[in-house]
């Protein structure tokens, strides 16, 4: 599972003499929010929806992960209209994109438990994102 | 960067839907004939020789052509009792079935007073009750009666002046009498003359004073005169519209000598003369005779109306004989196979409704009148039939180009949906309508079929390079998926590499600290990579990390110089490899990155303002040539509309647009419309 961390940090367990050693990071590469394009007018509320995965993106960048992986999944609510759209299938695109954003959000941020919550909250409301979060969150270790 | 997104529905509009508009003399049909292609209409200048100060004088030999003034045709006084029920006692009885033009809206077997023959009915008029006048309610209603007529059997004062105004306007004597000619013109078919559709305006005309002519594309039939009725009969009728101010001072109709035909032109002109159809065009396939004395039906014609701005008539047989599409196709799997083949269809798809051999050999025929470049608009697109189709705002359509592009759930493969749809109300017209001239008359419906392509060609490049951009979102997202399982692989084994390493004794980490550094640095490196989302920084985060690399197999060779046995070479041979491999995954999702943000730059050039580059290309050359929309839909439903509109019009009636809109013609003929 991904164990996101940016940038070097001494180890503790050195000794000041010995050359101090570094620390290896994995890196969150960020999936596009692609929401649809075509004839049909959009529903409501997707402007504001890119807007905010975008600040995300943006707190994501600056080391904010635990605000980023707010933004995302508040994105992505915003992207599941509750009246129906001949988009459904690719908003449930997006909606996985920012999902996934969320949870690696919540790796870097430390944070897998609120990760698991928050899928479960919305297993219900929002499968896919429930999926898409539970797939890149750890199971908890007992 | 903002996604484009695009609001504009790419439809046709259901004929059958419209404002209303109910002439006195211009009928509307009920529903059973109220099936209709949208309303169309287009203009520029008046045609030559149909504008008023031409038309005011008849030209040198216009012997046949009739043309009448008012003050002048007043004077004529010829048989006011022509089309009286008292002038028919001596006429051939007619029957429905004989005298109804042939028509798709033909009613089911009749019943009741309808089943018994006009001559063998009652004659009734006012104070009259009963079966008769019930029909009688009913059929003033189907045709529009005005206020409409409670059907209550008695043959009161608004039946007597609802049976007056029929009488008068289809050439009867305003005798108030329904007899056995009366009977005969009710029975048929009703007429659908007013604006369906598009809901641009109560007629199909640019209105009164209007310069141009707009294109009437809403389904549109007219009542035949009773058998036998002179054309002086209906010359009267027409000079009392005329003098109502439903038609100009000048009416021409061209019947070639021909009593009969000219009755039935000016028949035609008198029960379209409305000033909501003033500065329009109709063309009608229609009854333009009798019946022969041998075997036969009544015949039909090809017949084109033209209203100018002042109402001044121009009706004309263009051709004989109805509209006939050549089956190209004999057979089902034939015409989708050859469909698919010919223009790049993916899918012929039965939606609500299946197709029927007839219909797919005139959707073929249509889109034969498309070029190459036009015909590439329709790759990889579904042609779908439907029973209906509505709007998003429930408004039944008569056809319909959709697209939709985006990323599927799994967010990285995309999906791609487009769609030209037809409806059942996209050919109700054939047989009753045409579009085209003598020489390429058509079915209605190819009207609705080529408008359709048209949003398919003004969209073409949009849609590609939109859905190229999709392809590359999904792609980018494929890449990360990878590029981020990678990163947990290598993040995995590195840490289990240095926590080894911590554990060695105190001299071998000291003389191996350099090589796991550069280890570490490689990881890090590879990380900005991974997390970089700025293009410009892409090759030059690349290149670090790359060097990273290269001073890591320097360090490793420098050690294994000093200690080929060293333990930490073995330690951090596995997952070094790993990190290599995560490295080109990083490689591949910057590629991957790199391409998403090209394809965007290439979407958005696609678009201007929000709408198409060629649209608004189009736009800019219609507001820079002052050009008013060809057809009432294209009024009402805007740019987009308007331009699939010209583009159907170009295809299906080119003589006419380049009668009317000159500039629209040369503008679709230089490759305008193509160019991006």
């Amino acid at each position: 599972m991904l164990a996101a961390a940016c940038g070097a940090t001494p180890d503790p367990s050195e000794t000041r003499t010995e050359p101090a050693l570094g620390v290896p990071v994995a890196a969150a590469g960020l999936y596009t929010f692609a929401l649809p394009a075509g004839s049909a007018p959009l529903p409501a509320g997707l402007d504001a929806a890119e807007a905010l995965h975008e600040a995300a993106e943006a707190a994501f960048g600056a080391g904010d992960f635990a605000g980023a992986a707010e933004g995302f999944l508040e994105a992505a609510r915003l992207a599941n209209p509750a009246e129906a759209s001949p988009y459904a299938p690719e908003l449930a695109g997006a909606r996985t994109a920012a999902c996934r954003n969320a949870a690696l959000a919540f790796a870097a941020a430390g944070r897998p438990d609120a990760a698991r919550a928050r899928a479960l909250a919305l297993r219900g409301a929002d499968p896919a994102c429930a999926d898409a979060l539970e797939a890149l969150t750890p199971a908890r270790q007992n | 960067m903002a996604l484009q997104r695009h609001t504009d529905a790419l439809r046709t509009p259901n004929p059958s839907q419209g404002p209303a508009l109910a002439p006195a003399e211009a009928r509307v049909g009920e529903a059973a004939a109220a099936q209709r292609r949208y309303l169309g209409s287009l203009g520029r200048g008046p045609a030559p020789g149909t504008g008023p100060g031409k038309a005011q004088a008849a030209p040198p030999g216009a012997d046949p052509e009739l043309l009448l003034e008012p003050s002048a045709a007043q004077g004529h006084g010829e048989g006011g009792s022509a089309g009286s029920e008292d002038a028919l006692e001596g006429n051939t009885p007619l029957t429905a079935a004989t005298d109804a033009p042939t028509s798709p809206e033909v009613a089911a077997t009749p019943t009741g007073v309808a089943a018994v023959p006009p001559e063998k009915r009652k004659m009734i008029r006012h104070g009259s009750a009963g079966a008769e006048v019930e029909y009688a309610q009913e059929r003033l209603n189907a045709h529009g009666a005005e206020p409409t007529l409670d059907v209550d059997g008695q043959f009161g004062p608004k039946t007597r002046a609802a049976t007056s105004a029929y009488q008068q306007s289809h050439a009867l004597s305003p005798d108030a009498i329904i007899g056995p000619k009366t009977w005969a013109s009710l029975d048929g078919p009703v007429e659908v003359g007013k604006t369906q559709g598009g809901g641009g305006g109560a007629g199909g005309g640019g209105g009164a004073g209007a310069k141009t002519l707009m294109y009437d594309t809403a389904t549109t039939s007219v009542t035949p005169p009773a058998e036998g009725t002179k054309k002086a009969a209906m010359q009267k009728v027409v000079e009392a519209k005329q003098t109502a101010g439903d038609l100009g001072k000048t009416v021409k109709a061209e019947d070639k000598g021909d009593d009969a035909l000219g009755a039935h032109l000016l028949n035609a002109t008198a029960q379209l003369g409305s000033k909501n159809r003033w500065a329009s065009e109709v063309d009608l396939q229609t009854v333009v005779g009798f019946k022969p004395k041998g075997p036969g039906e009544r015949p039909v014609g090809k017949v084109t109306m033209r209203l100018d701005g002042e109402g001044n008539a121009d009706t004309k047989l263009i051709g004989m004989g109805a509209v006939v599409t050549a089956q190209k196709y004999a057979d089902l799997d034939a015409a989708k196979k050859g469909l698919k083949a010919d223009f790049g269809f993916a899918n012929i798809v039965d939606g609500g409704a299946t197709w029927t051999l007839a219909e797919l050999n005139k959707v073929d025929a249509a889109l034969q009148r498309t070029g190459s470049a036009e015909k590439a608009a329709l790759q990889g697109v579904d042609l779908v039939r439907e029973a209906t189709i509505l709007s998003s705002k429930g408004t039944p359509l008569a056809g319909e180009f959709s697209y939709k592009h985006g990323v599927a759930t799994g967010a990285d493969k995309a999906t791609h949906a487009e769609k030209l749809s037809i409806a059942d109300s996209a050919f109700s017209a054939d047989g009753v309508n045409f579009i085209g001239g003598a020489a390429n008359a058509a079915e209605a419906s190819f009207e609705t079929i080529l408008h359709e392509v048209g949003h398919a060609v003004e969209h073409a490049e949009e849609r590609k390079t939109s859905a190229a951009k999709f392809d590359a979102m999904a792609g980018h997202n494929a890449a990360v998926t990878k590029a981020n399982a990678a990163s947990n692989t290598q993040s995995a084994s590195v840490t289990a590499a240095r926590n080894a390493f911590l554990k060695l004794p105190k001299d071998e980490k000291k003389s191996g600290t350099a090589f796991a550094n550069a280890t570490f640095a490689v990881t890090n490196a590879w990380a900005k990579v991974a997390n970089n989302s700025k293009t410009a920084e892409h090759d030059a985060n690349v290149k670090a990390a790359q060097d990273a690399t290269t001073a890591r197999e320097t360090a490793r060779t420098a050690l294994e110089t000093k200690s080929a046995t060293h333990p930490a070479l073995g330690l951090f041979k596995g997952p070094n490899a790993d990190v290599d491999a995560w490295g080109k995954t990083c490689e591949d999702r910057v590629a991957a990155h790199k391409a998403q943000e090209a394809a965007k730059t290439a979407a958005d050039a696609q678009m201007k303002n929000g709408e198409s580059k060629r649209l608004a290309k189009f736009r800019t050359f219609v507001g820079k040539e002052k050009l008013t929309p060809p057809t009432q839909y294209a009024k009402a439903e805007g740019m987009g509309e308007w331009y699939a509109e010209a583009y159907s019009l170009w295809k299906n009636d080119p003589a006419f647009l380049d009668d009317q809109y000159p500039k629209v013609k040369k503008w679709f003929d230089d490759g305008e419309h193509l160019k991006d």
